[in-house]
C-alpha cells in the first residue's frame, strides 16, 4: 500500500471511530450495535502497519490511529475507561 | 491582486529650470542627449528602488529622492515585498518558505524579532521593525521566542531589566523614576479585564496571571513567574527521568502560563477556565492507560498523544509542542454551539480553528508556534476568507448567532454547483485540497 493510500485508509478508520463515539454520546443507536462495530473496527485498526513509513508520516498517522483505538476501547468498556482528547473536549 | 500596503512611487515632475544649477542638465531629454538611453533608464530604476525601499535598500548613487517610508507589511499581505521580507528574516535565522504570503509563520518570526529587539510587538512590519530587521545580526532570530521564561528577581533596578521588560513595564505606565520610588502607575489600579490588549499582553509577559494582577499580590509578579517556573521545572524533571535529558521543547508553556496567555488574548470573548491537565512520561502514560484497560493495552494502542478520563486531560510529555497546553486548553473554552458545528462529522474544522487561535495567542506572546494541523489550518483559513478570522473567533467562543453567521458566510462562498454536503464530504474524508477548491 502506498503512503497516500495508507493515509487515506487511516483517515477513514479514524472517521469511523469518530462516528461511533458520536452515536454513543447521543444514544442515537443501540449500544449493542456500537459495541459490535467497535470490536470490528478495533481489529481493523490493529491490523494497520505503519512501520514502513517515514518518521513524520508515521507520527501523524499514529496520532489518528491512537485516538481511534482509544475510542473503540472506550465504547467496549461501556464508557468506564479513558477516551480520546477530541471526544472529551 | 497583491494586497500589500505600500507607498507607490509617484511620477515626479522634471526640475524647474530656475532650480537647476548652471551647466547642469535639467530635463530627461537633456540627460538622454548627454548620457544615452541606457544610462538614464538605469538611473531611473535605481531611483524607483530607493523610493520603494527607502532605508533598507543599499545606498544608491542616484539623484536625491524624497525619503519614502518602507512598505508596511502585515499578516494577509502577499507579493514580492513579502518574499523579500521572508528572505531577510531567513538570513537572520528564521526558516520560512519565501513564497510571498504573510501567513502565521511569517508573523511569528516578525513578532519574535520585535519582542527580542524591543520594538512594539504587533506582527506588522512598520518603519521601526524594518530598521530592526536591517540592523539585526545574522542568526539573531534563531534564539528568539525560546527560553524566554527567565526566573524573576525580587527587585532589580530599572537599568537591570531587559529591554522587553522595560518596554512592558512602560506599557503598564512605569518609568525609571516611578520604578525607583516604587510608585504604582494608574494601570496597576485597574482590574485585569479593564486593561487594554497591549497592557494585558505586557502583564502576562511579565508573569502576571489575571488573579495575581487583580490581587496586586506582588508588583514584581514574582509569584506568578515563580509558579510558571516551578511547573515548568517539574515537567522538565519528569521528562528528564525518562530520557536522561529534557524532551520538552524550549520555552514550553505550562498550563498556568497558558491560561494567562488565553486570558490576555481572548478574555474579552469568554471567561477562561483552567481545565485539569497532567503531563505524563511515556511509562506513566502506559501505567495509567493499562490501569483502566488492562496490561498491554497501551503497547497495542500507543504511543498516544493524550487521553481524557473523568475530566482530566493526560498529555504525553514526549509529544508536547511549545503550545500543546494552549491548544488543549482552548478546546475547553469552545462554546457548545461551535462544537456542534465544527465537530459535526469530523473534528477537522474544530482542530483547524483551534490551531489558528493557538498561533494567534502564542505568537502575540513571543513564542514560535508549532505546526500540528497544517491541512486543517489551510481548510479553516480558506473558510475564513469567505467569512473572517474575527467571525470564526466569535463563533468559537460565543456560539449562537455567531456560529450561524459563520456557517452562512462560508456556505455563501461555495462555488456554483457545490453544496455544503459536497464540501464537508471532502474534508471529512481528508480530501482537504478538494474541499478548499469548492470555495470561491
Amino acid at each position: 500500500m502506498t503512503e497516500d493510500a495508507l493515509a487515506t485508509r487511516v483517515m477513514d478508520l479514524n472517521q469511523r471511530a469518530w462516528r461511533l463515539i458520536q452515536a454513543d454520546r447521543t444514544g442515537s443507536r443501540p449500544h449493542a450495535d456500537l459495541r459490535r462495530e467497535a470490536a470490528e473496527l478495533q481489529d481493523e485498526l490493529n491490523a494497520v502497519d505503519l512501520s514502513e513509513l517515514s518518521e513524520a508520516t508515521r507520527r501523524r498517522l499514529q496520532k489518528l490511529l491512537g485516538e481511534a483505538k482509544t475510542e473503540c476501547r472506550y465504547i467496549l468498556s461501556d464508557g468506564k475507561g479513558p477516551t480520546s482528547l477530541r471526544a472529551a473536549n | 491582486m497583491p494586497r500589500v500596503h505600500s507607498e507607490q512611487p509617484r511620477a515626479r515632475k522634471p526640475g524647474h529650470p530656475r532650480q537647476a544649477r548652471e551647466g547642469k542638465p535639467h530635463t530627461l531629454h537633456d540627460l538622454q542627449r548627454l548620457a544615452g538611453n541606457a544610462a538614464v533608464t538605469a538611473l531611473i530604476e535605481e531611483r524607483l528602488q530607493v523610493q520603494r525601499w527607502g532605508a533598507i535598500a543599499p545606498p544608491v548613487a542616484a539623484p536625491a529622492a524624497a525619503p519614502v517610508a518602507p512598505p508596511t507589511l502585515k499578516p494577509g499581505d502577499t507579493g514580492p515585498e513579502v518574499a523579500s521580507l521572508q528572505k531577510k528574516l531567513n538570513e537572520l535565522g528564521a526558516a520560512l518558505t519565501e513564497d510571498g504570503n504573510f501567513g502565521w509563520r511569517t508573523k511569528a518570526a516578525v513578532t519574535s524579532l520585535q519582542s527580542d529587539v524591543g520594538v512594539k510587538v504587533s506582527g506588522t512590519v512598520d518603519a521601526d521593525t524594518w530598521t530592526a530587521i536591517t540592523t539585526a545580526k545574522a542568526g539573531s532570530l534563531a534564539a528568539v521566542g525560546l527560553g524566554r521564561q527567565k526566573r524573576w528577581k525580587t527587585w532589580i533596578p530599572w537599568a537591570g531589566l531587559s529591554r522587553q521588560q522595560r518596554q512592558d513595564w512602560t506599557t503598564l505606565g512605569w518609568n525609571a523614576a516611578t520604578w525607583r520610588s516604587k510608585t504604582p502607575p494608574t494601570a496597576s489600579s485597574k482590574r485585569f479585564r479593564a486593561l487594554t490588549d497591549a497592557e494585558r499582553a505586557a502583564a502576562v509577559r511579565l508573569g502576571y496571571t489575571p488573579a495575581s494582577w487583580d490581587a496586586r499580590r506582588d508588583v514584581t509578579a514574582a509569584n506568578a513567574a515563580a509558579a510558571y517556573a516551578e511547573e515548568e521545572a517539574r515537567a522538565k524533571k519528569k521528562a528528564g527521568k525518562k530520557a536522561g535529558k529534557s524532551v520538552l521543547p524550549a520555552g514550553w508553556i505550562g498550563s498556568l502560563h497558558a491560561r494567562s496567555i488565553l486570558d490576555s488574548q481572548f478574555g474579552g470573548y469568554t471567561k477562561i477556565t483552567l481545565p485539569k491537565m497532567e503531563v505524563l512520561t511515556a511509562s506513566e502514560m502506559a501505567k495509567k492507560y493499562d490501569g483502566f484497560y488492562g496490561a498491554g493495552s497501551y503497547a497495542t494502542d500507543g504511543p498516544l498523544e493524550g487521553f481524557n478520563k473523568d475530566g482530566v486531560n493526560y498529555l504525553n510529555i514526549e509529544s508536547q509542542s511549545v503550545d500543546t497546553e494552549v491548544h488543549e486548553m482552548l478546546h475547553a473554552q469552545a462554546h457548545a454551539d461551535w462544537k456542534a458545528f465544527a465537530k459535526e462529522n469530523s473534528t477537522h474544522v474544530n482542530e483547524g480553528a483551534t490551531e489558528l487561535l493557538t498561533h494567534d495567542a502564542v505568537s502575540a506572546h513571543g513564542f514560535t508556534p508549532s505546526t500540528s494541523y497544517a491541512d486543517q489550518d489551510s481548510l479553516v483559513e480558506a473558510m475564513n476568507r469567505q467569512s473572517s478570522f474575527e467571525q470564526m473567533k466569535k463563533a468559537l467562543f460565543k456560539g449562537g448567532a455567531d456560529v450561524t453567521k459563520y456557517k452562512a458566510d462560508v456556505a455563501a462562498g461555495l462555488k456554483a454547483g457545490k453544496t455544503w454536503a459536497v464540501f464537508q464530504g471532502h474534508y471529512d474524508h481528508g480530501r482537504f485540497a478538494e474541499a478548499i477548491a469548492c470555495l470561491k
